[in-house]
């Protein structure tokens, strides 16, 4: 009679705990998904005369991001690979350039296009130096 | 040749730093697999990374990690082979009510805290391409993992084996290790069916007649090779190279049906013929080369994905503080609580439960399957793996506080010898 007790005391109630846990975590919402690799690409006509940025490239630049729920780690493909610290609210990436580079800091603030394509970022690289400020627009695709 | 020196020059420095650590921890008593697990997270961004990233970025540039992480993956499916060839099933009868009870308990209790925290844990390090029940389900079974190689190791050292606490935990742990690969084989079946171009009818149909055709075929092919070795008295290389091939044809095929090559190797170690000289043998010609070379090359590569200092915040830590918490008090306390419901002393219960807390290398190799496909982000993988670590270095001093050498000869009995403890293949 004992057994059959602790079967149910220590197996049967923790399971039912499982299962009624797993129903409740259903009504969870966990932050949006941008993990993996984008392509980047850049409105030229925001370098001007630069052309070309040493982080950013010409034309495109490829960003991986690696995601642990709000927290984002964004790498560049550039030779340094320029990483930044990032947070996702809602549909917002906001992000920094980790140190500074030696031509400016470099700031990402884009937005997923959740209603009509979540496969799409589109947003600014704002690159902070002397004198001025320089935004970039971009539009990213997921690779 | 550059990659050719370059993973030349990675093992070396990867297994000078393994042995030691391995030898420094030793030295503290702990099981030499503890001191190798820190070496390779020292070789990653968590230490060496964060100490010298140009010696790192020589060291392991991005283009060869690929080949290093081949090579750990064959090293620990030889391992896990070798997991598998220890585990007895005759072993496991006649174990008793007690044993089964608090075996079962010690997956369950730890699951269920695992599911709950997993409620605290999915809106904040989640994303919404896992699901709960995915997530729920894989962080339920990575807290309910207990290490049966070192665990059999920490017995052996500290002459527990043949005692009541240690047969009682052995078998606790076996049944722990087999139920708990069972359900992350079923959890990684989920996920990868939401993925995979397979349904998922099929990928469970597959698995399931793959693992009759395991047991019921192979199984008894395999036991030919018992004959042989009485016949030749040592297991010969084309013996050998013939499990070599059933090893990594049944990894190739279990990593097809998605459930993980891993699983292949330990099925081909669990229906091996079980003759204590015959997988002695096996053991020893596998062991050294498993377990000192190719190991540490898999705690480096896990090591190169585990980046403490990417735990930055009060919140985060506060995060990981709570999943080393919550892992504790549901191995611990499950296996403690049913141990004594049966009616064991509490310092043996407390044992038993303190011995079926250790994770080590086991949990490392759950955590990687879960990064691997998606259903855990990098900083839960780098908190569980410092609760893998936390808890596996606890056990040993943690075991001397509470069953202390003087009542353990009080309490011994004599009992049958398992095979197990200076047989099992690693301290991991």
């Amino acid at each position: 009679m004992r057994l059959p007790l602790l079967y149910l005391l220590l197996i049967g109630m923790p399971v039912l705990g499982i299962l009624g846990l797993l129903r409740l975590g259903r009504d969870l919402t966990p932050p949006l998904s941008v993990r993996g690799s984008w392509v980047a690409q850049l409105d030229r006509r925001a370098l001007g005369e630069m052309r070309c940025d040493e982080a950013l490239g010409c034309d495109q630049t490829i960003l991986t991001i690696s995601q642990s729920g709000t927290h984002l780690l964004i790498t560049l493909n550039d030779k340094r690979a320029t990483t930044f610290d990032g947070q996702i609210q809602e549909a917002a990436v906001i992000a920094e350039a980790r140190s500074p580079l030696a031509t400016a800091a470099i700031h990402l603030q884009a937005e997923v296009d959740r209603q009509t394509d979540p496969q799409r970022l589109q947003g600014v690289f704002i690159l902070q130096g002397s004198p001025s400020s320089i935004q970039v627009p971009f539009v990213a695709t997921r690779l | 040749m550059p990659h050719l020196l370059t993973l030349l020059l990675q093992i070396g420095v990867i297994l000078l730093a393994a042995r030691l650590v391995g030898w420094l921890f030793r030295k503290i008593g702990q099981p030499q697999v503890v001191g190798e697990m820190i070496a390779g997270i020292g070789l990653g961004p968590s230490l060496l990374g964060w100490l010298s990233p140009g010696f790192t970025a020589v060291l392991f540039p991005p283009d060869s990690l690929g080949f290093l992480n081949s090579l750990s993956q064959v090293g620990l499916l030889l391992f896990m082979f070798l997991v598998g060839l220890e585990m007895d099933p005759k072993s496991l009868r006649h174990r008793g009510h007690a044993a089964v009870l608090t075996s079962h308990a010690s997956i369950i209790i730890p699951f269920f805290l695992g599911t709950l925290l997993a409620l605290y844990l999915y809106p904040t390090l989640s994303d919404d391409s896992v699901s709960f029940t995915h997530f729920a389900l894989f962080v339920g079974t990575a807290m309910s993992i207990t290490a049966f190689p070192v665990l059999a190791r920490i017995l052996t050292e500290r002459q527990l084996l043949r005692s009541h606490v240690g047969t009682m935990t052995i078998a606790c742990a076996a049944v722990d290790d087999v139920t708990a690969w069972c359900i992350l084989a079923g959890v990684v079946l989920m996920v990868q069916a939401t993925k995979a171009a397979l349904p998922l009818w099929l990928m469970v149909g597959g698995a399931a007649l793959y693992i009759g055709i395991m047991l019921y075929g192979v199984r008894r092919a395999l036991a030919k090779l018992e004959g042989f070795f009485r016949m030749r008295g040592e297991v010969t290389q084309d013996m050998l190279g013939l499990i070599f091939l059933v090893i990594f044809a049944s990894a190739a095929v279990t990593e097809w049906l998605g459930i993980h090559a891993l699983f292949g190797a330990f099925l081909v170690g669990a229906v091996m013929p079980k003759e204590s000289r015959f997988t002695s043998e096996l053991s020893e010609k596998l062991k050294d080369v498993a377990v000192v070379l190719l190991l540490p090359l898999y705690f480096a590569f896990t090591g190169l994905r585990t980046s403490i200092g990417a735990l930055n915040g009060t919140a985060m830590w506060f995060d990981c503080a709570a999943i080393i918490a919550f892992a504790i008090a549901g191995k611990f306390g499950g296996a403690t609580i049913s141990a004594r419901l049966t009616g064991l002393p509490w310092r043996q219960a407390g044992a038993i439960g303190i011995l079926m807390n250790t994770r080590g290398l086991m949990e490392l190799v759950v955590l990687n399957i879960g990064l691997d496909i998606g259903v855990i982000s990098p900083a839960l993988f780098t908190m569980m793996v410092i609760m893998a670590l936390v808890t596996t270095f606890i056990t040993t001093p943690l075991l001397g506080w509470v069953y202390p050498t003087q009542l353990r000869w009080q309490e011994s009995t004599p009992v049958a010898q398992l095979r197990l403890g200076s047989q099992s293949p690693a301290e991991g």
